[in-house]
């Protein structure tokens, strides 16, 4: 070995560290936002597809009231200079399901740590995506499709409340729908009429029979 | 950014050989036999002073839960100040950076890289006397140079500015000192600006400035306690165009300070720096500092 060879290693290392540096880099909080579609026993409907216009995604952080308020009023704006949103995604897309026991994770969200008390999926039509909900399939035999344009919020509050700490960073927060019962308390006729009745019994219907879990 | 790294590493390199002749023994040289931390020297002509320091500290900017984001550096700091006349000082400072940033999601990035090269001109306008002077007043002017990387993400962006080495900016440096000694009292004051001119990222750091009021006694040859008060004035940070609302502000520090010289020309420090008072904007605070340093008078 000559006598340059650890002076070069030693300047190419300068030179490294000097023009690109070394990083390392460690994930944190991952919060999976999942979907999954039961495949219920199918009365006079069976559902084949389903379509949801998803428009944001957010876990919503427990607050008190004075809390609320301080974040209105305070001088410093919403638009934080770190512009850290990790906690939601605003985007719309469609996601079509099959009613076979589906799941998706739909966002993986990255919030900041805290407590959260509650998850909000905002369904709405939007551009590129021409409904906030529908489902395909046979209603006593004949093929229908039910769908709505209005904007429809699927809000769990969370009890307890998702703790995310260094101790905690993962979870998993799964929306199981039931397509299956979405047409509840509807006959033939009202399904043919369609309408804003209609539309609004099916939102009425996947809000109640939505469940929520959290692992 | 080779090119730079490399003038840096010559720069210091060229101070540390370009003394005209060793001379041991600086108390014989000044006539003083004060211990004078670095950047507080006494000058005469081929004084040649190598230091390392290592500090470590910690930040914070953004609100809690919010965007706050959590930075600790530790720094290795290298200096080499040689005296080309009894009242010139040329003086250069390379650190290597260790940066830990830890986001409001608890996710970090920990990087490591050169930091900011700086270069040094110390002008000595005013001794009382040419040995054993009493009063000495001083002119600063140099040149702060991004020789720290800029680190990308994964995305090839770059980093958020809490996890950059360097300040990406060429700054440019001025201050001005008076120093006093009267055995076994001395004192020490400066002023020191920077100011950036060039940017070299959309994360432009805005001008500084450090205000120094220090007192040392020195009780014994070997051993000195010094306190400093340090005031840090600067503007705020500017992101693509947008004022940072957790930076800038004015913040005050004190600084006791042990300074050793268990050996001729060998100087040890240690130092705590804590916070004592903070008028920062938005939401950010300064955490306990710490530095030990050696310097070697050759």
């Amino acid at each position: 070995m000559t006598s340059r060879g650890p002076a070069s290693r030693a300047l190419a290392m300068v030179l490294v560290l000097g023009t690109v540096g070394c990083v390392s880099h460690e994930d944190g909080t991952v919060v999976a936002i999942n979907m999954s579609v039961a495949n219920d026993q199918p009365t006079a409907f069976a559902p084949e597809v389903a379509t949801f216009g998803i428009v944001s995604i957010e876990l919503v952080r427990c607050e008190s009231t004075l809390e609320a308020v301080w974040r209105v009023v305070s001088p410093i704006g919403v638009a934080y200079a770190h512009e850290w949103s990790g906690a939601s995604m605003v985007a719309a897309r469609a996601e079509h399901m099959k009613v076979t026991a589906d799941m998706r994770t739909l966002e993986l969200l990255s919030p900041a740590a805290g407590d959260y008390c509650s998850v909000r999926i905002g369904l709405g039509a939007g551009e590129g995506v021409p409904v906030a909900l529908a489902v395909a399939g046979r209603f006593d035999g004949r093929p229908i499709e039910v769908s709505t344009q209005h904007h429809i919020d699927l809000v769990h509050e969370l009890d307890p409340p998702v703790s995310l700490d260094a101790d905690h960073l993962a979870a998993d927060i799964t929306f199981q729908v039931r397509p299956a019962r979405w047409v509840d308390g509807l006959t033939a006729e009202m399904l043919e009429a369609g309408g804003l009745p209609l539309e609004r019994l099916l939102a009425e219907n996947v809000l109640q029979t939505t469940v929520v879990t959290v692992d | 950014m080779l090119r730079t790294g490399s003038i840096a590493l010559a720069a210091l390199l060229g101070v540390t050989l370009a003394r005209t002749e060793a001379r041991a023994c600086s108390p014989c040289s000044t006539g003083d036999p004060t211990l004078t931390v670095t950047g507080v020297e006494k000058p005469y002509e081929g004084r040649l002073r190598l230091g390392a320091q290592m500090l470590h500290r910690t930040a914070s900017s953004g609100i809690e839960g919010v965007d706050r984001i959590d930075s600790a550096e530790q720094r290795l700091e290298l200096s080499a100040a040689w005296a080309a006349t009894d009242w010139l000082f040329v003086s250069t400072k390379l650190p290597l950076v260790r940066r830990r940033a830890t986001y409001p999601n608890l996710a970090n990035d920990d990087v490591l890289s050169l930091g900011d090269f700086e270069l040094r001109g110390k002008v000595f306008v005013y001794q009382d006397r040419s040995l054993d002077a009493r009063h000495l007043v001083a002119l600063t002017g140099g040149v702060g140079l991004p020789t720290g990387a800029i680190v990308r993400g994964p995305d090839g962006q770059p980093l958020p500015f809490e996890a950059q080495p360097g300040t990406a900016s060429i700054n440019a440096l001025a201050g001005v000192s008076y120093a006093y000694f009267a055995r076994p009292f001395s004192l020490y004051a400066s002023a020191n600006a920077a100011l950036p001119v060039v940017h070299r990222t959309a994360t432009e750091v805005g001008a500084f400035g450090l205000f120094t009021v220090a007192g040392q006694y020195q009780p014994w040859e070997v051993a000195a306690f010094r306190v400093a008060i340090d005031t840090r004035v600067e503007r705020s940070l500017r992101r693509a165009g947008i004022v940072d609302p957790h930076s800038g502000g004015v913040a005050v520090f004190a600084s006791p300070e042990i300074v050793l010289s268990p050996v001729d020309d060998l100087l040890v420090r240690a130092l705590v720096q804590l916070p004592l008072f903070r008028r920062l904007d938005g939401e950010a605070s300064d955490g306990v500092s710490l530095l030990l340093g050696v310097a070697h008078d050759f």
